[in-house]
């Protein structure tokens, strides 16, 4: 690699977002911290999530206004990539993951996204306002406070933005039913409340960009007439807390929030609200039930909270990514947010790319994107030797869409019709390796534990659901099971109270939709034909390859292995647990696993 | 406001108010929509998911108690998506309700006989009430008691304690016994006829009972039977000495007695024609029997001498003695070989053979049956099969084949199979008792199918208006079954002639299934009663004498008291029960797992956590009518549960027991505390009447259960105007009136020479009126009277006064209060309360001076947590015991000794500005003088003398807030007092102790509980006492007299406020109790007119 510049780097930034912080980025960043402590020229940076979540601890350094991003950075290899942009040394090339002029692994991963919502995510310190506010921010809300409370609602409208959170609701028209609400005193609530087994979009909004939520939220309240505002987060994620109190601090501080906004006579105060860690707390009355000091549960609507919602108020309720995208709506227009998307999907979306897809992270792509572009084009397919089945989005509330669906645009009228949701961003990848049956119990089972207990149909039918997929998985199940989880999935979504219960049975039904003959053979042929349930596989090992390195009976947590050193092993079925470790350490592959 | 919103409901026009509810719009337009979440006295919850209905236009169903009405809505209530969807909803939380809904004798019961029921009211010695009950579900019961297998005793669980049943059976035989012999067989109802006909053809158990229930709903009946007597089956096919027909005949009686015409000798086919039946009837119900013996299908049974089962069984039965011979072989292991075995022994065969092709443990005869055959003597020889009959002309010999067993065949027996080895046996007579069958020839092809008649599970058959039930549906099967057969059947033809369509009734029962001995390891044994039979040698000497004597009154009474209840209480109130049944629900259709739950009792009611529903009606009847929240929803999802916090035990909650939860619940999960021995009934009697616990006197609504004649449960009326207590009421009240049946005094008795006997009321009256005549003329007598007694009571007493000039008056049991209501209306002008319930209910600040609510008037506890909390109504407490009021920013203040009137003064001085008060007295001042809505309570201490009744009154003239309500125990102290009478019992003690007195009388009151001692007691000449119960004083009293209690009587009292109430007579006090101013009037007429009444 040829040293890009003669010129010296101006700013070093490390991604310490919890994906980051979680593969190591703090001590890369000390390490970082003392190296230049001697530097004041350069400036190190924090900077949240750049959504090459697979590639982290990253490090970005620009020079001249050109950026070379750095991935699986050590503490090591940081002083490497500064010996090599300081004084030309060594060779870092591999590394290089991204580069805004030349080109780079992940140029076209990042080349073929639109960053509205993520457009500071990554490139700015969120814990310094003057970041935030040297890329525009507070622009829209100084706008706003010029305009009347119509005019941005007007211009929220027109650019078609739909709730992020999931049901897709248009957040101009939740707005003006707020606004329209009678009541003095109005709330405006943002759902912070990420709860979707790998999903975390929200997450990394708030840990990147928290200004963007602050100043959606406040555009909001100025347009709706609420002068409080509540974020509620979940406890499980402390630094998207601790960055959001530190930014209302600052915002404060900086006459953005608070009593008598930039002179212009609103009033806007915002206090974060912890959750407690339940999922339903994300559906919108019981969120608001568990701010008052209630018993998190949800109740029936309506009244919706725009009519009654926090305390008996009216009540806008947005979520994290809905909010982030306020800002830009109205600094570049409605216009252009809608020259992007299709249909009466517009804008972006942001997901969160994981399963089995090879450059897990976040990503954020315009509506209507295809769904094989964003997997493969942008995620980079699945590994080899496999071939992608599914694609699970939405989370528990989703579906799965199978791989002679991938052409599906992603839009929410597209989505819906496939039997999955939009949802809030969770995209999981399944490849010939996921077997849908236990997929389908995953989910189930993650939303039948989450389920408050308030309706039967949630309590006692998705617990009745799970009995029959775990009975399946077991290789226990009856053909007359299929007809029964059918019939009381429809039930459980025509009956349910809240959303979560409504959208329970989506993964069963998507997957006896579109993989019955894999339900068939776990009941028919008790066979996994993925190979994960657990009691329909085996472990074999081929007494042709085994070598008797022993290793396999050595990691055996159960020893059902057994075998004389340099002669074939073998498996005990009947003590044999599956947790297939002994598949990972054969350095001869003499391990096969097997489903009748 | 206008009914302006027009929705489209069930496709009609229905007209709603602007915010109405879609479940209100439904309710007024006479639509019921199920829901077990909803009250309309509670806040909405929206859980149940019951009340679901289809609106135009919505992605899913949605709760119409939520749903508003808007302009154009079109809903469904009624669509098959609907319907399904409650159906769902109700099989999930059955999935989830663990328990039993009916017992599992009744559940094992083809009739579905109310065991519990008729048992619980034999073991209380009530027989007539229990055949009215076993009548609603069982007829002929003498006679099923002597016939039945008993499957009832099967399922009984009291084998888990004792490995033996309750004596099912026999109790239902004594009790049929018992009231043939009282002639108590129950009273023929005037029957309010239909003007339709049924004809019933078959005189049989299903025949006789499908008649009768027809009978009943109005059907006018004519039976038609092709024998000369009725019975069927139980007449011709069963020997007299297991059930005489007298008894037969006499039920059959008794059920003809309601109005049923009878053509004996009239056969189908023969004599009429189904369609002549058709013509003249409006359905017609075939209950034929299984007459015709199936052949042996061995070769040589055409020979004279092979007899068919059933038919020598008719021939015996019907006085015929069939030529047998001496040695007689029987076929077959059922019933019918029993019966035919031991009639051939009887008819005098020496060598009588029953030849079963299986082993003993198969047989389908009862082994009681096989027991006494083999006592009698005759022999038995297993695993043999008849191969060939033969003989020149006659039966000579059976030939036998061994077999063995094999695999179990589709009844679960293990089947027999051929050896090839022979035997033979020397007979005369050959009896094939191996099957019977219907007798098909009179019937038409429509509804035969070969040899099966066409009948479908609603009993119909294709020929409309023509049904079937017992054996001719069934096939051959046990005498209960008919009768369970006949009745559904009945059901089914009403449902086919009031609705069109046939359905019998959908039955829906949560079963408990996964007890063993170790759920009732704490039962104390008590073996079974067996009944007296007759040894075998007397059995054939009488041959056709019945030889089971069965129990005697005692061993029923002790047998039946071993039935352990196992069905819920709450049977006939369970709504989830209820709708369950009307949406055909199927409590396995989602079986699954249960996370056990709680299970606990206090003294006020159970919680069995395992039938909750999660409906929260509980919850917020706690928070939002009792005002204690005293539970809550705790865990979540399907492990989520009810209870106190932290899960800790109920009663160490801010639970009172008050039981509004109890009365609100919609299942049996809370239910009230009941007496053992409880019985089942759909239809309680509710009254209503003040409660007498207090002298608050809530209004209670006492439901009776009308076989049982007792009391229940006791609830409220939530809707009623006007009410005194706003729908609510205390444990007690609710408690105490179920407490009535415990100890009761039931008969007047005397003492004479250190003995008590009982006595008649003359007798009593005549001796007790000598006494006090005796001691109105010498030291004088003592009167101490409880404060709960009526304003007639007291009046009674004051005519007494008058009589008797040595005699006085006092209370016992009323808070002295008497100084304060003077100084009220020296000062106020009015000698009582001068505020409402409902102003303390609205109250924006409650001052309770020396309170004790929850101990005397709880209800008013529950009314000002609720204010509490929900209104910020603020509390000051000076003295007493504030309870559970003391929580929620209530400042107490505490009071030294003797000091009331002075703490009042030093509040008043605060009040002003005066002084140097206390921080807590300045607060307490500061909390009075923003208040604008004060009431005030005032208990014993700031009443018991003037200087203190001064000090709060002028309390409250300085606040100028002059609501008040004067605390006291007793019901009626007002009352009492209104009739002039001491307020203390002091005095009397006091003249009983220094002997001014030589006679005492207690009314009401146990001196006991009120400072007399036993000394006292026994010091006087003559202690009377007239009580409901019997009290610690009762073996001091010379004479003692029952008093009804007040749910048994009426009379008028005054409450708390001044409001005058009357008692409603609930229920008949027991035995021969008399209201006091029957008995005062009784004594006065006699120290009047002693010449007339002496000896």
């Amino acid at each position: 690699m040829e040293r890009p510049s003669l010129a010296t780097p101006t700013t070093v930034r490390v991604g310490l977002a919890s994906c980051g912080i979680a593969s190591g980025a703090t001590a890369v960043y000390e390490k970082l911290r003392s190296l230049l402590a001697d530097h004041d020229d350069i400036e190190l940076q924090q900077v949240g999530c750049v959504g090459l979540c697979f590639h982290e601890p990253l490090v970005e350094v620009e020079v001249d206004g050109t950026r070379y991003l750095y991935g699986e950075v050590t503490p090591e290899i940081a002083e490497a990539i500064l010996a090599f942009h300081l004084r030309g040394e060594g060779d870092i090339e591999e590394r290089l993951v991204f580069n805004s002029e030349g080109d780079a692994a992940e140029n076209a991963m990042l080349a073929k996204q639109v960053r509205i919502v993520l457009r500071n995510c990554g490139h700015i310190d969120p814990e310094r306002i003057e970041a935030y506010v040297a890329r525009d921010g507070y622009q829209a809300l100084t706008q706003a406070l010029r305009m009347k409370p119509e005019e941005i609602i007007a211009e929220v409208e027109k650019s078609g933005l739909r709730g992020r959170g999931g049901a897709g609701f248009s957040t101009g028209l939740k707005w003006r039913f707020t606004r329209a609400a009678a009541g003095d005193v109005k709330y405006v609530v943002c759902n912070a409340d990420e709860g979707d087994p790998g999903a975390f979009m929200d997450r990394s909004v708030l840990e990147g960009d928290p200004h963007s939520v602050l100043e959606g939220m406040a555009i909001c309240a100025r347009s709706v007439g609420a002068s409080e505002g509540v974020i509620y987060c979940r406890a499980e994620y402390p630094l998207a807390v601790r960055r959001l109190e530190g930014a209302i601090a600052q915002a404060r501080q900086a006459g953005y929030l608070g009593r008598d906004i930039l002179r212009s006579g609103f009033d806007f105060e915002i206090k974060v609200k912890e959750g407690a860690g339940a999922f339903v707390c994300g559906e919108e009355t019981a969120l608001l039930a568990s701010i008052e000091g209630r018993r998190g549960t949800p109740r029936p609507r309506p009244p919706f909270p725009a009519q009654k919602g926090l305390w008996g108020k009216p009540t806008v309720i947005n979520n994290v990514e809905t909010f982030a995208n306020v800002p830009w709506i109205l600094v570049h227009g409605a216009d252009a947010f809608a020259r992007h998307g299709v249909g009466k999907s517009r804008g972006t979306k942001v997901f969160a790319l994981a399963g089995k897809v090879r450059k897990g992270g976040l990503v954020e792509v315009p509506m209507g994107m295809p769904l094989r572009e964003l997997v493969e084009g942008i995620g980079g397919g699945v590994g080899e030797g496999h071939a992608i089945k599914a694609v699970q989005m939405g989370g528990p509330s989703g579906g799965c869409i199978p791989a002679e669906l991938l052409d599906t645009p992603v839009d929410y009228e597209s989505i819906t019709a496939t039997g999955a949701i939009m949802g809030s961003g969770g995209m999981v990848v399944l490849d010939d390796t996921s077997c849908m049956v236990d997929v389908a119990r995953f989910f189930l089972h993650f939303t039948q534990s989450e389920s408050c207990g308030k309706c039967p149909f949630c309590r006692i039918g998705t617990r009745r659901m799970l009995e029959i997929l775990e009975r399946i998985c077991r290789g226990e199940g009856k053909v007359s099971d299929l007809a029964r989880l059918e019939e009381l999935s429809v039930q459980v979504k025509d009956g349910s109270l809240c959303g979560l219960g409504q959208t329970a049975p989506n993964p069963v039904l998507t997957t006896l939709r579109y993989f019955r003959g894999e339900y068939e053979a776990h009941i028919v042929d008790k066979r996994c034909p993925a190979k994960v349930c657990t009691t329909l596989i085996h472990y074999r090992i081929d007494p042709g390859t085994c070598i008797g390195c022993t290793l396999c009976a050595r990691q055996c947590p159960v020893s059902a292995i057994s075998g004389e050193r340099r002669k074939a092993h073998t498996i005990v079925d009947e003590t044999c647990v599956r947790c297939g470790q002994c598949v990972t350490v054969c350095p001869v592959q003499a391990i096969s696993v097997e489903s009748p | 406001m206008n009914r302006t919103v027009r929705v489209l409901l069930d496709g009609q026009e229905a007209y709603g108010r602007p915010g109405q509810t879609i479940l209100s719009l439904c309710a007024d337009s006479g639509i019921e929509v199920p829901t077990l979440c909803h009250d309309p006295h509670l806040s909405v919850h929206g859980g149940c998911s019951l009340c679901l209905v289809e609106v135009k236009g919505a992605r899913t169903l949605v709760r119409a108690c939520v749903t508003e009405i808007a302009p154009g809505m079109e809903i469904r209530t009624d669509t098959d998506r609907v319907r399904l969807a409650r159906q769902t909803d109700l099989e999930l939380l059955l999935s989830d309700h663990v328990g039993d809904c009916r017992p599992p004798c009744t559940l094992a019961c083809p009739a579905r006989g109310d065991v519990q029921g008729y048992v619980n009211l034999a073991a209380q010695g009530r027989y007539a009430d229990a055949l009215a009950a076993l009548h609603e579900n069982v007829t002929l019961p003498a006679s099923i008691g002597r016939v039945c297998p008993a499957p009832c005793e099967e399922a009984c669980r009291r084998s888990f304690v004792d490995q033996e049943p309750v004596s099912i059976r026999e109790i239902k035989r004594f009790v049929g016994d018992w009231c043939l012999a009282q002639g108590e067989r129950g009273p023929i109802p005037v029957i309010a006829e239909n003007g339709r006909s049924v004809a019933v053809v078959g005189g049989g158990p299903g025949g006789l009972s499908a008649a009768y229930y027809l009978r009943r709903l109005g059907y006018a009946i004519t039976l038609y039977e092709k024998e000369d007597h009725l019975g069927g089956m139980m007449r011709y096919g069963i020997p007299d000495y297991r059930l005489p027909p007298a008894v037969l005949q006499a039920e059959i009686d008794w059920l003809l007695a309601h109005g049923i015409a009878v053509k004996t000798g009239t056969a189908l086919g023969r004599d009429v024609t189904l369609d002549q039946l058709r013509e003249v009837h409006d359905a017609v119900l075939l209950a034929l029997g299984c007459w015709r013996s199936s052949p042996l299908r061995a070769p040589g049974e055409d020979l004279p001498g092979v007899l068919p089962g059933i038919g020598f069984l008719y021939d015996v039965n019907t006085g015929r003695r069939p030529e047998i011979g001496r040695r007689v072989a029987v076929i077959g292991g059922g019933n019918t070989a029993m019966d035919a075995c031991r009639c051939a022994k009887r008819l005098g065969a020496d060598e009588v053979t029953v030849v079963y092709r299986r082993s003993r443990a198969e047989m389908p005869a009862q082994p009681i049956e096989v027991e006494e055959a083999m006592e009698e003597g005759i022999q038995f020889v297993f695993l043999a099969a008849p191969k060939a009959i033969e003989g020149a002309g006659k039966v000579e010999h059976l030939e036998c084949e061994r077999m063995e067993l094999g695999a179990p065949d589709a009844s679960g027996r293990r089947q027999p199979v051929p050896t090839g080895e022979t035997f033979v046996l020397e007979v005369d007579t050959v009896i094939a008792a191996v099957g019977q069958a219907a007798d098909l020839s009179a019937l038409p092809e429509q509804i035969c199918d070969g040899r099966w008649l066409r009948v479908d599970e609603h009993y119909a058959t294709p020929l409309p208006g023509v049904f079937a039930c017992g054996d001719l549906r069934t096939g051959p099967d046990i005498a209960i079954g008919a009768i369970g057969d006949g009745h559904w059947a009945a059901l089914s033809i009403h449902r086919y002639l009031t609705t069109g369509t046939p359905r019998r009734p959908y039955e829906c029962d949560v079963v408990q299934r996964d007890l063993g001995p170790e759920d009732f390891a704490d039962r104390t044994k008590q073996p079974q009663e067996h009944p007296r039979v007759l040894p075998a040698p007397q059995r054939l000497k009488h041959p056709f004498q019945e030889l089971n004597l069965g129990l005697d009154s005692e061993q029923v009474l002790r047998d039946a008291a071993r039935c352990m209840e196992c069905g819920c209480p709450d049977l006939h109130e369970c709504k989830l029960r209820r709708y369950a049944v009307e949406y055909e629900a199927a409590p396995e259709r989602y079986a699954g797992s249960h996370v056990s739950r709680l299970e606990e009792a206090n003294p006020f009611y159970a919680r069995n956590m395992d039938k909750c529903i999660l409906c929260g009606r509980c919850v917020r009847t706690c928070d939002e009518i009792a005002g204690f929240h005293a539970i809550d929803f705790v865990r979540r999802g399907f492990e989520g549960t009810i209870g106190a916090e932290y899960l800790r035990p109920i009663e160490n909650s801010e639970c009172t027991g008050c039981g509004m939860c109890v009365q609100l619940c919609p299942v049996g999960a809370l239910v009230e505390v009941r007496l053992p021995r409880r019985v089942h009934s759909a239809r309680l009697r509710s009254v209503a009447t003040p409660c007498g616990e207090c002298p608050v006197g809530c209004d209670l609504l006492l439901e009776v259960e009308p076989l049982s004649g007792r009391i229940v449960r006791a609830s409220t009326d939530l809707d009623l105007a006007r009410s005194v207590s706003f729908g609510n009421a205390c444990a007690r009240g609710r408690l105490s009136p179920m407490e009535l049946y415990e100890d009761r005094l039931v008969q007047p008795m005397l003492r004479s020479r250190g003995r008590a006997r009982e006595a008649e009321w003359s007798e009593f009256l005549d001796k007790v009126s000598l006494c006090i005549r005796e001691a109105s003329g010498g030291k004088g007598l003592a009167i101490l009277a409880a404060a709960d007694l009526a304003d007639e009571d007291y009046g009674a007493l004051r005519d007494l006064e008058v009589a008797l000039p040595q005699a006085s008056v006092s209370l016992c049991g009323a808070t002295p209060v008497a100084p304060l209501l003077h100084v009220l209306k020296e000062r106020w002008g009015n000698a009582g309360a001068t505020a409402t319930l409902g102003e303390l209910r609205e109250a924006d600040l409650v001052l309770i001076l020396d309170g004790r609510l929850e101990r005397d008037q709880p209800v008013l506890a529950s009314w000002i947590r609720l204010a509490m909390r929900h209104s910020g109504t603020r509390v000051i407490a000076i003295g007493g015991d504030p309870g559970r009021l003391a929580k929620g920013g209530t400042l107490q203040l505490a009071v030294t000794p003797g000091r009331h009137a002075d703490s009042l003064s030093d509040l008043r001085e605060a009040l002003l500005g005066k002084g140097k008060a206390s921080p807590a007295l300045g607060q307490a001042a500061v909390l009075l003088n923003k208040a604008t809505k004060v009431v005030t309570l005032a208990g014993p201490e700031f009443a018991l003398n003037e200087r203190a009744a001064e000090s709060v009154v002028s309390l409250l003239e300085t606040l100028g807030q002059k609501k008040i309500i004067p605390l006291y125990s007793g019901a009626n102290t007002r009352g009492a007092l209104a009739s002039g009478f001491s307020s203390s019992p002091v005095d009397a003690l006091a003249a009983v102790r220094i002997g001014s007195v030589d006679t005492l009388l207690a009314i009401g009151v146990d001196p006991l509980d009120h400072g007399a001692t036993e000394d006292d007691l026994r010091g006087v000449r003559r202690f009377v006492l007239f009580h409901h119960r019997k009290t610690k004083s009762l073996s001091l009293a010379h004479a003692v007299a029952p008093l009804p209690r007040w749910p048994e009587r009426t009379g008028t009292f005054t409450n708390l406020t001044g409001t005058h109430l009357r008692w409603q007579p609930v229920v008949a006090p027991p035995g021969a109790a008399k209201p006091l101013p029957w008995i005062v009037s009784g004594l006065v007429r006699r120290t009047r007119e002693p010449a007339a009444r002496g000896t």
